[in-house]
């Protein structure tokens, strides 16, 4: 009880706290700043607000109710989820997501910096190298998983062909419930590599060469330098790397509608397949936004997470506010 | 070629005399129910692309440019088919207004039950089509019809048939398949024309190919579980009847061509894909492919002179003989902003005899109203008089398809296609273990 | 006396193991790059094969008849002069609109101190993570009460604001020095004008990566066009270009398909290339005396 009472008293000091801050931001000295604070987010925020929020707002009331699309929405409460806890396919869907994302991620991201080194080094030709690793992100994705499709091909594909020539008897890929998944991922990093790379490149590029020159005249080494000066200055480019790609790939679609539809036997089917189809192909709208609800805790889950563990390695990442 | 056309055109319009009931130019394709002066802009959208389009492009322009010449068309065709069908609900639930849109047999029931496309029985009898229903292919009336009302007029149907190797079979000293021709017989056929030409140990020539592919839907083995003897709902839809011997039979036979026999490729190219196992036919690599009749103009195309080829019908099981059938067809969206000119447009270009010949040679698609049939495979197609035999006659006679319920889209890609893969894939080769799985969980969904 | 011997040895050392060290790049990229651009080779391949080559089995790289009227043909097959013209209008609005918008939030978020900064923050990445497909239909909706179903503000407008680029851009501020901003300041620059004339000149490869970025999603976006873009007149390239498939795979004619999707990116690869002269190490000093 007392402690109870305690704790509020120190809320109530926290709070305000927190309201004279607010204040003080408003006067003298910082009162410029914290209006052109607002002033600067406003474009993005305002516009932002305006196609996004009532969308949003939309799909959250469209998660309580059973809505064919054609008929006027039914309110049910919370039996979408009911439902969806006893849904088979949802727990499929929802494992590979982790799968997927847990595997290409990393194994992308790792790709992408040691290519985004390699093509930050002065060199003739550089520009080309970095647009033939850049040619998969633009070639039409419709093309490329025919090519893959080649790839893949079990009996007369590359890859098994290459496999056969040093003895190995291929699996096969996109047509076996156990290989389907690699093969997805496979294919994603082979065409979303170029962003990543590309996002690093500029992270690389954009460290202030006065850094080096004063690490060098300390005498520094190229490992002292990479170790002192690139990566830490590379963390914020890296720490958005990590987020947006998870975020990206927990709502990947298009590699696996266009390479495998979800097959086979659902073994490619993640939870953004599975809301599309709920929502379009089966006119379930109402349980796909409630899918939706799901991905999108566990996705905020994730950020936050990253976000408190920020603190400890990314660079700018103090709190000052 | 044109001339040809041209004569075999007069040569009809004279012939369809009797209904057109006055000389062609003095006839009136519209009802009454629009103004000739009207200026209105009617969108238009579909699944087809250049080519498959073209042929009604035509009529619409000729209907217009008769009646209406101010109004204005908004042709939004060309979306392919998988996005079709999930771009339309989302346009029409966002309340768009579409006058006309391509309808197709798998999607007509739900689009009626979900009150997306109109109800066309007043319009029918307000302003009758000519020779409807009569010299329409009854199945395809069928097709569009939901609990007794007709929601879209059925432009096409396509049935499936047997692309034979000619080359192959006269090397391999054996006969082609025939209309009689039984399930076992063509698996000999498959297994007795398999080869491994160069002698690497690797099947190079298949027997057949296509009868079964991965993520397939179940309308591709339908028709050989109907020819066993099985079906798979009951009468009313909610309930599975899969678990007889006929059906399981019927799916083994399908399974056994592939990890059996291995007279078909294992690993077919994932359904939707656009590069499907055709071209192993085309190259010759196949005796017996299994296709729709929409494959024949392609193919003819692709084959060139490498080899002699025809067509032939699908074999004929214990209880009959049955093949797959579907079709497509023009509806009008309940949202639409111009449903009588829409029905008017949609009569013109289906039953204005005038045109019916070019429209069915354009696309070598087959129109609904069967004296026209014959103009679908051009004349000097060597293979013209077996297509209109093969896909017309028998095709249009024995043509099956599931019922396309309201929960079939959903039974389909979670039900079917998520346990048959295993057995495609070749991880399950027991079709009894598959078809008790797909047995239970139809219960489990329809039942739900 | 040891020490600086040490050093100029290690300065010519370094030189030659820069060499070795370049070659050894060259051959690992060279290696993987024909992965990178295999799919991308073929594409352009097929695009001047005729139909049967594209159907050839075993399938060949080099075309036995090159066709190159695929390109004509393709060209004309549909308004192909009008979908760039679209597209092209679509990608210059929403990349100049987010280079805007993103890089002002980005300059907040990274810099100013205001109340509730790092929540809004948070709130504004987190409404990147809806699933967009629970957005199409309240969107369409929306669009039509604005009366832009069917024209191109429905591609541009609701996509000016970005919070996947605005947190892109607070990344790249945050390794800024402050030093440099606090003289601008010191010299009276305004905040605005200290963004404009000392942040925007300093994140020109963080600029240059966004612009790439959203003029190819730009460029290739489908989905969203395909449901709220209806008239032939306002149709993007995508959209066209997927306009060539129907229902049978096999009556695409995807030699025409392959030569479209060639010309289709050519504007991307050009932007790309262009985009890459500002990825130039940032250099502070030519930052300051543009300040000054």
């Amino acid at each position: 009880m007392a402690a109870n009472l305690a704790r509020t008293g120190e809320n109530q000091r926290r709070k305000r706290g927190a309201v004279e801050d607010f204040k003080r931001a408003f006067t003298g000295l910082r009162r410029g700043e914290t209006i052109a604070g607002y002033l600067f987010l406003a474009p993005n925020f305002i516009g932002f607000i305006i196609f996004m929020l009532f969308p949003i707002c939309f799909a959250f009331y469209i998660m309580l109710t059973d809505w064919s699309l054609a008929k006027e929405p039914q309110f049910i409460g919370l039996k979408n989820f009911d439902t969806m806890v006893k849904d088979r396919i949802f727990w499929k869907s929802l494992g590979n997501s982790f799968y997927y994302t847990f595997v290409a991620v990393p194994t992308g991201i790792f790709i992408a910096f040691w290519l985004a080194l390699a093509l930050n080094r002065k060199m003739r030709g550089i520009i080309f190298f970095r647009t033939v690793y850049f040619l998969p992100q633009i070639t039409l994705t419709v093309a490329a998983a025919t090519i893959w499709r080649w790839i893949y091909q079990p009996e007369i594909g590359m890859i098994n062909h290459i496999l056969e020539m040093i003895g190995i008897d291929g699996p096969k890929w996109i047509h076996d419930t156990q290989w389907a998944m690699p093969s997805v991922i496979i294919m994603s990093n082979w065409q979303g590599i170029g962003f990543a790379m590309l996002i690093l490149l500029a992270g690389l590029q954009g460290i202030p060469e006065e850094y080096y020159e004063a690490a060098s005249i300390d005498g520094a080494s190229g490992w002292q330098r990479m170790r002192y000066v690139t990566l830490p200055m590379l963390t914020p480019a890296l720490f958005f790397v990590i987020v947006t790609s998870l975020i990206g790939a927990f709502q990947s679609f298009d590699q696996f509608y266009v390479l495998t539809q979800g097959g086979p036997a659902h073994a490619t089917t993640p939870l953004t397949l599975y809301i599309f189809q709920n929502a379009f192909s089966f006119f379930k709208m109402g349980y796909g936004a409630a899918l939706a609800a799901v991905l999108f805790v566990i996705i905020l889950i994730i950020t936050i997470i990253q976000w408190q563990l920020a603190q400890r390695w990314v660079f700018g990442f103090e709190n000052d506010e | 070629m044109i001339r040809k056309l041209a004569l075999l055109v007069t040569v009809l319009s004279l012939l369809s005399f009797g209904f057109a009931a006055s000389a062609q130019d003095m006839t009136d394709w519209t009802c009454g129910m629009v103004d000739g002066d009207t200026s209105a802009a009617i969108t238009i959208t579909g699944w087809e692309g250049p080519g498959e389009v073209d042929k009604f492009l035509l009529a619409f322009d000729e209907f217009f440019g008769e009646y209406y010449p101010n109004v204005e068309q908004i042709l939004n065709t060309g979306v392919n088919w998988g996005d079709y069908w999930t771009t339309l609900p989302a346009q029409l639930a966002g309340g768009a207004e579409i006058d006309m849109a391509w309808m197709h047999d798998t999607r007509n029931d739900t689009f009626a039950a979900n009150g997306w496309a109109l109800n066309l029985d007043s319009y029918l009898e307000a302003c009758p089509i000519p020779g409807w229903p009569e010299t329409f292919v009854t199945s395809q009336v069928d097709a569009f019809n939901y609990q007794g009302s007709q929601y879209a007029i059925p432009y096409d149907l396509a049935p499936g048939g047997l692309y034979i190797n000619l080359d192959l079979f006269e090397a391999a000293g054996v006969e082609p398949p025939g209309e009689h021709t039984t399930f076992e017989e063509f698996e000999e056929l498959a297994i007795a024309l398999t080869q491994d030409t160069d002698g690497d140990g690797e099947t190079d020539i298949w027997g057949t190919s296509n009868l079964v592919s991965v993520g397939r839907g179940a309308g591709g083995a339908y028709w050989v579980i109907k020819s066993f003897g099985g079906e798979l709902f009951n009468e009313e839809n909610t309930a599975s009847v899969m678990n007889t011997p006929e059906t399981v039979e019927a799916i083994q036979w399908m399974a056994d061509l592939l990890w059996g026999s291995g007279a078909h490729p294992t690993a077919d190219s994932i359904a939707a894909s656009g590069f499907t196992t055709e071209f192993l036919f085309a190259n010759g690599n196949v005796a017996m492919h299994y296709a729709l009749n929409d494959a024949a103009s392609r193919m003819w195309e692709l084959v060139g002179d490498s080899f002699n080829w025809t067509v032939v019908p699908t074999p004929t099981g214990p209880a009959g003989r049955y093949n797959f059938i579907g079709g497509s067809a023009f509806s009008i969206p309940t949202s639409a902003a111009h449903p009588d000119l829409a029905y008017e447009l949609i009569r013109f270009t289906l039953a204005n005899p005038d045109h019916l010949c070019r429209t069915a040679a354009m696309g070598a698609a087959l129109t609904s109203q069967s004296e026209f049939h014959n103009c679908a495979a051009p004349d000097d197609a060597p293979y013209a008089d077996a297509y209109h035999e093969v896909f017309s006659v028998i095709g249009a006679r024995d043509g099956v398809h599931p019922v396309y319920h309201s929960k079939y889209l959903e039974w389909e890609s979670s039900v079917w296609v998520a346990n048959m893969d295993l057995l495609w894939t070749g991880e399950e080769r027991d079709a009894a273990v598959v078809v008790q799985r797909v047995h239970d969980q139809t219960n489990e969904l329809l039942g739900g | 006396m040891a020490g600086l011997n040490a050093r100029q040895g290690g300065g010519f050392g370094q030189r030659q193991s820069k060499i070795l060290m370049d070659l050894l790049v060259y051959v690992v990229l060279s290696v993987v790059g024909v992965i990178f651009i295999m799919p991308f080779a073929w594409m352009v391949a097929n695009s001047f094969k005729d139909i049967r080559g594209i159907y050839q089995y075993p399938p060949t790289f080099i075309p036995e008849v090159w066709q190159f009227q695929n390109y004509t043909e393709a060209w004309t097959l549909t308004h192909f002069d009008l979908g760039f013209l679209n597209s092209a209008m679509v990608a210059a609005a929403v990349v100049l609109g987010q280079l805007f918008t993103a890089s002002l939030a980005g300059y907040a978020f990274a810099r100013l101190r205001f109340p509730g900064r790092d929540k809004i923050f948070l709130l504004y990445i987190s409404l990147m993570m809806v699933p967009f497909t629970v957005l199409l239909i309240p969107l369409y909706v929306q669009m039509r009460a604005f009366g832009w179903v069917s024209t191109l503000q429905a591609v541009i407008i609701p996509f000016l604001f970005t919070p996947w680029g605005t947190f892109m851009m607070r990344q790249f501020m945050v390794t800024i020095p402050r030093e440099l901003e606090d003289a601008a300041r010191i010299d009276g620059c305004g905040f605005f004008r200290t963004y404009w004339l000392i942040i925007l000149p300093l994140t020109k490869p963080a600029l240059a990566t966004l612009a790439i970025f959203t003029f190819v999603n730009t460029w290739n976006s489908f989905q969203w066009p395909l449901i709220v873009l209806g008239k032939p007149k306002v149709k993007t390239l995508p959209l066209l270009l997927a306009s060539f498939q129907n229902q049978s795979g096999m009556r695409t004619p995807w030699h025409l398909i392959m030569a479209a999707a060639t010309f289709v990116v050519i504007p991307v690869l050009i932007a790309f290339v262009v985009g890459q002269k500002y990825y130039v190490r940032g250099i502070v000093t030519s930052g300051i005396k543009g300040g000054g």
